[in-house]
Order: structure tokens, then sequence, then C-alpha cells
């Protein structure tokens, strides 16, 4: 890239375009000049700009229009960008490479453009049809910062490095869950915030720990491709949101869907209630991944509009990457040799009903529903070895060999589907509870007579 | 720009060549008075286009725009309308949306006028009403507002087309 032919940065230093992300957020409408093979020049207001890389950004292609054409005639482009807080101007030579009308960064330019267009009115207007993506052949300062930037209220580094500080405390996973929200909460001032895993014989994805809800909505679910959550699981890339778009927003309808998905042979209760705020703003995404494999979604939200701006998301982007590192070493478990001698079940004057739907491994405890999918399927077979046997000491080695749980291949998922479970079970305060009792093991707590139903 | 580009630019002929000057509807240009954000776009010495903002508006009775706009970031337009090059400005209000584009195969610079600073100072009062309206921060319209004491260029065009650029399947129609 050549960069700043005209600059009179102050500091003699090229403009970078790591540099001009605040450009990009949208808060002042970048311009967009192209010209066609006669020469004639066109103008127009883009809606969104999207970093892509340091060298490269994308512009989106929503009409067939006379920008368009000239773009794909003569394969350049210009745009002019203002930073909102310095109001410093910077003009970008562009030189067209490709266009994408699919895969994550569509995905993530096409939830943005949903908050655009629901913001400005445009709803039904802006569709994405393409991410036509630019090589950035030249950065020029054109107009000098007038203002000094703000000095940031949370100095993110710092933040930053105090939360993964936080997190490498953690001695089980459940605590990593807990302390990684508690501490983003505390040194970022993000405060409404999810982490959920992967159920990936169900295509949803289930909340293991929440922080600033009125209701935890631990078990609740999100399935894969709905909402902010579902595209940045699905397409494993960041999503964020400035302004809530209906076409986004995890409420009613998804949950309208969830239970016509689910037929009306169906249990009586659809789930858990999503705790989400009922009118966000904002919204962030970001995928959990390890070696290439979505082991969880971090999920942060605001009733704010442009409460998230790429320093955050760059931030909370570490913390998942932290935590997606911390998840794998947790789960590297010292394999535990099954040990469990069956020991006589206790007497008990309360009975606790369980009742099993096999269709999609739900589980009903006193007519109450708990949980379903793989964490229902680990539950019921728990209770059967127990009622059977007697056994409750248990490994996670064993559930993993267990033919009959259809478990992921990958450790990570058996985990935290245990944490998932343990809190439900806490959650309800059954006399049925789950207690770890070592690294790869743990034990069932029952404090009542178990009558099983197999539906 | 690629030397294939430049080849281009040079053999083929510019459609607008062979159109006439066009005349505004008295609705369109009380619509470009009205405090509208106005965007500019050239073409460089290299073909490449330059995008651009100007502050203000002035439609003559005999058809001519006279764009006011800040001489500070806005060397590609002063440029251009010096050498006569071809113009596109697209005029727009942001919250109704509307949008229309007007272009000219030439453009040329001009001296400010007195008429020229009337329609900054009002022009750029209505806009800055829709800007504080839109929710830009105090330290912004400030910016904003202080273009008018600093040094201004003005150009003049005489379109020969103008269009619909209203965003939508509609945008591009020629008026």
């Amino acid at each position: 890239m050549e960069h700043g032919a005209l600059s009179d940065q102050s500091d003699g230093s090229a403009p970078t375009l790591d540099a001009l992300r605040d450009c990009f957020e949208g808060t002042v409408p970048a311009v967009l000049a192209t010209v066609d093979p006669s020469g004639m020049p066109n103008v127009s207001y883009i809606s969104q700009i999207h970093y892509v890389d340091p060298d490269r950004v994308a512009l989106s292609y929503q009409f067939f229009n006379k920008t368009r054409r000239n773009i794909l005639s003569t394969r350049t482009a210009a745009v002019e960008v203002v930073d909102p807080l310095t109001t410093a101007f910077y003009q970008l030579d562009l030189d067209f490479e490709t266009t994408q009308t699919e895969g994550p960064l569509f995905e993530s330019m096409k939830a943005r453009l949903a908050g655009i267009a629901s913001h400005t009115g445009m709803a039904g207007v802006f569709r994405l049809m393409g991410a036509d993506i630019f090589r950035v052949r030249a950065i020029r300062q054109v107009v000098t910062p007038k203002i000094a930037r703000a000095v940031s209220q949370v100095a993110a580094l710092p933040a930053l490095r105090r939360v993964l500080t936080d997190m490498a405390r953690a001695g089980t996973l459940g605590d990593l869950f807990d302390r990684t929200l508690d501490s983003i909460a505390r040194h970022l001032g993000i405060t409404n915030l999810m982490i959920l895993v992967p159920d990936d014989t169900r295509s949803a994805l289930v909340a293991v720990a929440t922080w600033g809800y009125p209701a935890s909505g631990i078990g609740s679910e999100v399935r894969l491709g709905d909402g902010v959550i579902g595209v940045a699981a699905r397409e494993k890339v960041a999503i964020r949101i400035d302004h809530m778009s209906t076409e986004y927003l995890y409420g009613s309808a998804v949950r309208d869907r969830l239970l016509a998905d689910a037929g009306p042979d169906a249990p009586e209760a659809p789930g858990i209630a999503f705790p989400g705020l009922t009118r966000p703003e904002s919204q962030i995404a970001l995928p959990i991944i390890w070696q290439g494999m979505l082991v969880g979604v971090l999920f942060a939200e605001s009733p704010m509009p442009m409460r998230f701006t790429h320093e955050e998301e760059d931030t909370l982007g570490c913390i998942a990457a932290a935590l997606a590192a911390h998840i794998s070493a947790l789960n590297a478990e010292e394999d535990a040799e099954e040990q469990h001698a069956p020991t006589r079940a206790s007497a008990f004057d309360a009975t606790l009903a369980i009742r099993h739907f096999a269709a999609d491994d739900s589980i009903f405890a006193d007519g109450e529903y708990l949980i379903k999918g793989v964490a229902g399927a680990i539950l019921w077979k728990l209770v059967r070895a127990y009622v059977a046997t007697g056994a409750s000491e248990f490994t996670n080695r064993e559930l993993r060999l267990s033919a009959d749980l259809r478990l992921p291949s990958h450790a990570e998922n058996l985990e935290a589907r245990l944490v998932l479970l343990e809190r439900r079970l806490r959650e309800k305060a059954l006399p049925i509870q789950i207690e770890k009792t070592g690294r790869g093991r743990f034990r069932l707590v029952v404090n009542a007579k178990l009558v099983l139903q197999d539906a | 720009m690629s030397d294939r580009t430049l080849h281009i630019t040079k053999r083929v002929p510019s459609p607008f060549q062979a159109a006439g000057p066009i005349v505004l509807p008295a609705e369109v240009v009380e619509f470009i008075h009205s405090g509208v954000s106005v965007i500019v776009g050239v073409v460089g010495p290299d073909g490449r286009a330059r995008a651009g903002r100007a502050l203000a508006t002035r439609v003559l009775p005999s058809g001519v725009i006279r764009l006011m706009y800040p001489t500070e970031g806005n060397a590609a337009i002063t440029a251009a309308a010096q050498q006569g090059g071809p113009i596109a400005a697209t005029f727009s209000a942001p919250i109704s949306h509307r949008t229309i584009q007007l272009k000219a195969p030439s453009s040329r610079a001009a001296q400010l006028e007195p008429d020229d600073r009337v329609c900054v100072d009002q022009q750029m009062d209505a806009f800055a009403d829709v800007l504080r309206m839109l929710g830009f921060p105090p330290y912004f319209l400030k910016a904003f507002c202080d273009n008018r004491s600093q040094s201004i260029s003005v150009l003049s065009f005489v379109p020969q087309c103008a269009f619909e650029q209203t965003p939508g399947p509609g945008a591009g129609c020629e008026l």
C-alpha cells in the first residue's frame, strides 16, 4: 500500500488502515466515488465499509447500479471517511479484488447492514447482495484532526490483562465461565454477558453461564443460524450489530419457531426462556474456536446503541481465544479409571419422578422441565445406573465411551455438558445434584427415591 | 489506476458530451437549496475517481450550479475544476433519504461571491440543525460549523444529467 502521498500527519507517519477503524463504525457516512470507462465520475454514500485486514476493506454491494457497473468495469474506487472522534478526513484509493456472496465476511457485513438499515429506516430496502473486497492502494489524510481524541473510560489493554489474569486462576470449567464473565463485567464495564456451548447433536447452542439478567437462563437455547449468536456460531466469525434489527432480535419469533419445530409430539414445555435483554441496541457474539472447532460463543449486549466498537471486538476476541485455550487445558483430564464401587441406595421418605423423552432426550423432574439434548441423555444414563446398581461415582471417560450417549467426539463438549447439567440441577434445587470429585470424576448426590419413567 | 483503465479513458468518448444542459425543476432547486449534504466526485490526473464534500450550493437562474466547498481537504476537486474536468455532485437529505445526483462533463473554478456566502450561511445552519436532530455531538457540530470561517473555494458547472438516487431499486433513474 502506498501510504499518505498527501499525508500531513503531524508526526510524519503515514496513516494505516488499522488506525482508521473508528472511521468505519458508520457514525459519519462515507462517500464513495467511482468512474466509468468514459471518464465520468459517480458519487454516492456507502452504507458500510468493513475492515477486512490491514490491507483490505469490503464495501457493501446492495443494488446493481451505476456504482456497481463502474466498479466492475474500471475495478477502482475511492472513498472518503471521517473519524467521528477527531473529525479528521481520510481518502482511500481502492482496487477491486472480488465479491463474496456467502461465508463469514458476508454474514458479518449482512448482520451489521441489517442494524444500519433498521436504524436509518431502510429495513426492507437495504439488502446485502455481496461484499465487494478491495485492496487499499493509498491512504491520505486530507483534513487534519480538529479535536483531540477523547481518552477512553476503559483502557482496553490493561483491562484485558486483568481479565486474562483472573481467567488463569480458574480450576474448573464452571469456575472459568463464571470468572470470565465476572471479570469482563468488572474490568470492561460490559454488564450483559453469556457463554453458550454448542450441542452438535441438535444444531443448537446452550447457555452455560450468564451475567446481568434477572433470570439466569442457564440451559436456554439458540438455534444455529438464529440471531447474532447463531450466525457467529454457524460462520465461526465475530458478529456485531450497533443498532438492533428485528431480523437478528432473538425473541418471541424464534421461540415460536422452536415450538413449531418441536412438533405436536414434543413435551409440553419448550425449554428455558432466553434471558437476553428485551430491547437491546448493541450485540456482539464472538466464536470460541479451538483447533478450528467451535467450542462456544461469548456474547455481550447493551441497551445502548453503538456500545461495541472495533476495540471491544478485539478485546472480547482475545478473551474468546483465551477461553478456547483454557477450556482445552481444563479438559485435558487425567482420564480417571472407572472406580465406582456400587453402594446401596439409602432409604428416603421423599421421591423424585424423573421422566425421559427419547425424541429429544428431554428430562422432566416431578413434571417440570429440566434439561434436554446431550445433557439430558447424560442425566438419564446416570440415574438409570444409580437405580440399577446404586452407583454414584462416575468418570468422564466412561461417559465418553458410552455408545448410547451419542456424544460429540471432542471432550470439550462433554465437560461443558456436565457444567450445564450441574447448574440446572442446582438452580432447580432438586434432591439430586452433581459434584465434581476430581479431574474427570464426579459424584451423583441423591437425596430422594428416584422413580424413572421412559416416555 | 492501471494503464489499461487510462487507455480506456482516453479512447472512449463520454456519452455526456453529446447531451445538452438541463434545467432543474423549481422543486428540485428548492430541495438543493434546503440545507442538504453535498458530496462530490471528480477524476484525478491518474484517471481514478476522487471523493469530496461541499458545504452549500447555489443554483443560478441560468441553470449553472455553483458548489462552495472547504479548500482544506479538497485539493483533488480544486485541481479537477481548474482543469475543467467532469464532475458528479450528489445532494441528499439524511432524514428523508431523498437523493439526487447531477453530472456534467466539465466544471470550472470560480471566485466566492457575496451571494455564495449567503447560501453557505443559510444552508450550513439548516444542515447543522439536521445533524443535531440526528444526534451528532456538539463537538462534531462545532467542527462542521467552523468550516465557514475557513477558506472556501467555489466551482461551477452546467448539469447535463440528473438522476434519482434515493436508496432503493429506483435509484439511478434519470429525472
